[in-house]
């Protein structure tokens, strides 16, 4: 048992250096993406409207004077302090601003998976024991097509849907902060339900059909005929030992497409004016508030890097036999 | 020899599907047998002759859209019969009465759950609701088929082969059942752990409490272990008889051709049973015995038809118009 | 060179064939008509779609069956036009992306060693990298243009490529037809281009229609954060121009469902043609051990 306790800690100790590599490297990468691209930090001076306070914070946090060298050394500092500068927008540090936005995007995002892999679970069992019948090919299909729609028109369709019935973005309806308790919290559930379940469907699609594909896979181990033979029920069979070993691809697609679950965020967030991560970066894009970029793409990918943790965890508590 | 009758099976018949669409195909042809409380029956022949079918069709493991027909008695009640014949008394049989061992080279052991664990799902429920009483039942039946206690700890991937098969033999014997089927128990595994496991197999039986069916395609291991012997061609029982007739007095030409081919692989670990030719496909049609194309006493009324099992001797079965004459003639 | 240098890799089991002609030919169908639409769309649309025909968000009619913009021009033009430029950031990009991720895989299988150990890393950077931040940031900085999305989605799209046809090449790398051109002589770039990549072809085709999909997915994104020029017109920049306007809660349904009808189309078109390939290897699904039937007993006596 210790060793395969030692076993793992070694490996998620590598997955921990790697992802420490990668969080440098776009540290490093996004430093000379802002300064090579063209209308670079010299322009960033020149921001619309800026106050000489901003512009002198903006001279020193980039050090325009300097050497690249002696600027990458400083940019790293800062950063390393957790400083990643002031946001063009609302004039505020870029860290509290995201973390902010992260908070919020979380809110938003577990919601959403936990429903799409409810949904999956549920239809992904019925197709995969129903299989080769007509109900089957027809959650397939609604599976693919889900994977397939673009998260961005898929929340216009829902807002058409729910126009005048749920609130179209925001959340939360800044007119009620007054009010009782009860009053904020349908208030927020309501602003919830659009962006949670588009999230929610976009990337149901894919959970769907890698249950459905491994549960056909699994039902014909030989461990599931022993089960049978063993007198187990058909129910607990499917519960205990199919479902449970079937899940381990969802888990392994889940580590695999973060990146794509990312995506999605910002698609989603930028519908319906959710402000997260998502809508942090729809923003800085349009007011081309760089600071907040730069910062926002910084934190994802650390984000990304630590649910690629949290998901070798998951895996290697779940199947024993990565552990040794 | 006179011993209580635990179950028989009158005229089994058995169909599974073929690919999808396709007419099932009559895979167990009117099969009959008896076993005795703490009798042990082997069933032999080559692979694709029934013998896997026949077994697990006692317990009801069957694919999706196979079909059954005929009796099977377990201590006089038939499980095929009943107000709604469905099959519902065989899965009742399945993990109480009867113990089943599937083929070693099928992953039986869940690789995500602790061996113990699983074993404590095959308890009778008033056994495995006391956690003491289960872990010591556990504990038990690892001893019994010659494990230390750890290994319900262990994981089934970090076990050897050997052991897993042991820990299978453990978990068919959990509800502590009169029967136990045995489907190619030994097959993936080499010689010396092979031996191991028969011998586990048959120190469980040495209180005459425990019967077993044993398949195998191995004659030779199966006599050595089995009181008595059915061989199986082509879906229907050729011969069956005593563990002693077979070796000395085999009748049918396929047993005799099985026996010559198993007595000199015994050391070899891929041990293929070498017959020229090949068993015919059951889901062609053909007339005649189903042998006669590959059997080497063939003549006039082979090709025509099927012969009966046919009594040629004190308890002993023969389905060949060859040995069915001679016998007469006798 | 075809025919000799295919047969062999399908007598040693290498490569795919199609499990699901009817699914193949449905995906094949839609992107070719697609493909159709988009170098044909001058001559179907008429030629100034941008222009002002009706009020803004005007509801379909007889004259116009897919209604108006929110400036008031034709959207079924406008989808048609979108068509080209949505099919041309697709097909580029992941040309691009299937080179680039090709050249690298076989090289890397192909040398093995130090190239191999360099070039996997930097894979695995990118495969961590969420990819769609980093195309926004690149577009942001960079400015929006067509070009530039085509450039942005593929050189950013080809990772995945790279990981399954390394692992492809080092399968075929050791076989006995490759050792034998070594060691007769064979120049490496012979040897690749006339014994590994012919058995690596088929792999290639089946992932570029995975990435065909992505890039018509990250087209549309980048258009929808307004990193295409605002002037362009493709399926995503008229979801955008829609979304800008509110045309969700206008209740103008027909400005947004029709372009983003046609890159879930597409979309799932790809989809189609990648899930009805499998590995020649690959063995089928064996039957299920647990069902919803129950066990049939036929009954001779009649009972």
């Amino acid at each position: 048992m210790s060793t395969s306790l030692v076993r793992t800690t070694a490996v998620l100790g590598r997955r921990l250096a790697v992802g420490a590599l990668v969080t440098v490297a776009v540290a490093v990468g996004n430093f000379f993406l802002f300064r090579l691209a063209p209308g670079n930090a010299a322009n960033l001076g020149l921001v619309p409207n800026a106050s000489p306070e901003l512009r002198r914070s903006l001279e020193r946090q980039f050090g325009l004077d300097q050497s690249t060298a002696a600027q990458l050394k400083a940019y790293l500092l800062q950063l390393a302090h957790g400083n990643l500068g002031i946001s063009f927008g609302n004039r505020q540090p870029v860290a509290a601003n995201l973390w902010t936005a992260l908070v919020n995007t979380v809110t938003m995002v577990v919601p959403g998976l936990l429903l799409a892999l409810a949904l999956a679970v549920l239809t992904g069992v019925y197709a995969a024991w129903r299989r080769g019948s007509a109900s089957d090919h027809a959650l397939r299909a609604v599976a693919l097509t889900m994977f397939a729609i673009p998260g961005q028109w898929l929340g216009m369709v829902l807002l058409y849907a729910a126009r005048g019935h749920l609130p179209a973005g925001g959340i939360s309806d800044p007119f009620l902060a007054g009010a009782g308790l009860q009053a904020q919290l349908v208030d927020r559930v309501q602003h919830m339900v659009l962006p949670c379940l588009t999230y929610a469907l976009i990337v149901y699609g894919a959970f769907m059909i890698v249950l459905r594909t491994s549960l056909v896979e699994t039902l014909s181990e030989g461990y599931i005929l022993a089960a049978k033979a063993r007198g187990l029920s058909n129910r607990l069979i499917l519960r205990r030992h199919a479902l449970r070993n079937a899940l381990l691809p969802l888990v392994t697609l889940v580590g695999l497409t973060i990146g794509t679950l990312v995506a999605g965020v910002i698609l989603v967030e930028s519908v319906f004016s959710w402000p997260g991560l998502g809508e942090s970066i729809y923003n800085a894009v349009n007011a081309r508030d760089y600071p907040m970029l730069q910062g926002a793409f910084l934190l994802l990918t650390v984000v990304v890097v630590l649910s690629n943790l949290v998901v070798d965890a998951a895996y290697s508590y779940l199947d024993p036999r990565v552990r040794s | 020899m006179a011993s209580e009758t635990l179950l028989e099976v009158r005229d089994l018949n058995v169909w599974l599907p073929a690919a999808a669409g396709a007419p099932r195909v009559h895979i167990v042809r009117d099969v009959s047998f008896t076993v005795g409380r703490g009798e042990r029956l082997g069933v032999v022949g080559e692979s694709g002759c029934g013998k896997s079918t026949t077994l697990l069709s006692l317990v009801g493991l069957l694919p999706a859209r196979a079909a059954v027909s005929g009796s099977i008695r377990l201590d006089g009640v038939d499980l095929l019969g009943g107000a709604s014949p469905r099959g519902e008394r065989l899965a009742t049989a399945r993990g109480r009465d009867v113990g089943v061992v599937l083929q070693s080279s099928m992953n039986t052991l869940n690789p995500v759950y602790r061996v113990g664990r699983q074993m404590m799902e095959g308890l009778r429920p008033e056994v495995r609701t006391d956690a003491r009483r289960a872990r010591a039942r556990v504990h038990d039946l690892l001893e019994r088929v010659g494990l230390p206690p750890r290994v319900a700890r262990a994981y089934p991937h970090e076990l050897s082969g050997g052991m897993r098969q042991r820990v299978a033999i453990a978990l068919a014997l959990a509800p502590e059942p009169k029967l136990l089927l045995a489907d190619e128990p030994t097959t993936a595994l080499d010689t010396i752990v092979q031996a191991r496991v028969m011998e586990v197999l048959d120190s469980l039986c040495a209180d005459g409490q425990l019967s077993v069916i044993l398949v195998s395609h191995h004659l030779a291991l199966a006599a050595r272990f089995c009181d008595r012997l059915m061989v199986m061609y082509a879906g229907r029982a050729v011969e069956h008889a005593g563990r002693d007739t077979i070796s000395t007095r085999a009748g049918h030409p396929y047993t005799r051709l099985l026996l010559a081919a198993t007595a000199d692989i015994g050391m070899r670990k891929d041990d293929v049973v070498s017959i020229p030719g090949a068993p015919p496909s059951l889901a062609l049609a053909h007339e005649g015995c189903p042998f006669e194309p590959r059997c080497p006493e063939r003549f006039g009324d082979c090709a025509d038809r099927v012969p009966t099992l046919d009594q040629i001797g004190v308890d002993h079965h023969v389905g060949c118009f060859a040995r069915q004459t001679k016998g007469h003639l006798a | 060179m075809t025919a000799a240098t295919v047969s062999p890799a399908h007598r040693r089991g290498i490569g795919l064939r199609v499990r699901d002609q009817k699914a193949a030919t449905a995906g094949v169908v839609i992107i070719a008509a697609f493909g159709l639409l988009a170098v044909l769309a001058d001559v179907i649309a008429p030629s100034s779609v941008q222009q002002q025909v009706g009020p803004v968000f005007g509801r379909p009619s007889a004259d116009h069956l897919l209604g108006l913009d929110d400036s008031g021009a034709d959207m079924l033009g406008l989808v048609l036009v979108g068509t080209r430029v949505s099919m041309l950031v697709g097909l580029a990009s992941t040309v691009i992306a299937v080179a680039l991720g090709g050249v690298v895989g076989v090289v890397a299988g192909y040398f093995g060693g130090r190239v191999d150990a360099v070039l996997m890393r930097l894979t695995d950077v990118f495969l961590v990298v969420p990819i769609l931040p980093l195309m926004i940031v690149v577009a942001a900085l960079w400015g929006p243009s067509v070009g530039h999305a085509i450039l942005i989605i593929g050189l950013l799209s080809w990772t995945p490529t790279a990981r399954v046809m390394r692992s492809q090449v080092l399968s075929t790398r050791e076989r006995a037809f490759v050792r034998r051109a070594k060691a007769l002589g064979a120049s490496h770039l012979r040897v690749i281009w006339h014994h590994v990549f012919p058995r690596v072809r088929g792999l290639l085709v089946a992932n570029s229609v995975i990435v065909l999909a992505s890039a018509i997915f990250f087209e549309a994104a980048l258009a929808f954060l307004g990193l295409e020029s605002v002037s362009t017109t493709s399926w995503g920049t008229l979801i955008a121009n829609a979304f800008n306007r509110a045309a969700s809660s206008a209740g103008a349904w027909w400005a947004f469902v029709p372009p983003g009808a046609c890159i879930a189309l597409m979309v799932l078109a790809c989809s189609l043609v990648a899930m009805s390939l499998e590995d020649v290897g690959s063995a089928r699904v064996p039957e299920s051990h647990i069902f919803a039937g129950r066990l049939e007993v036929i009954r001779s006596d009649g009972q």
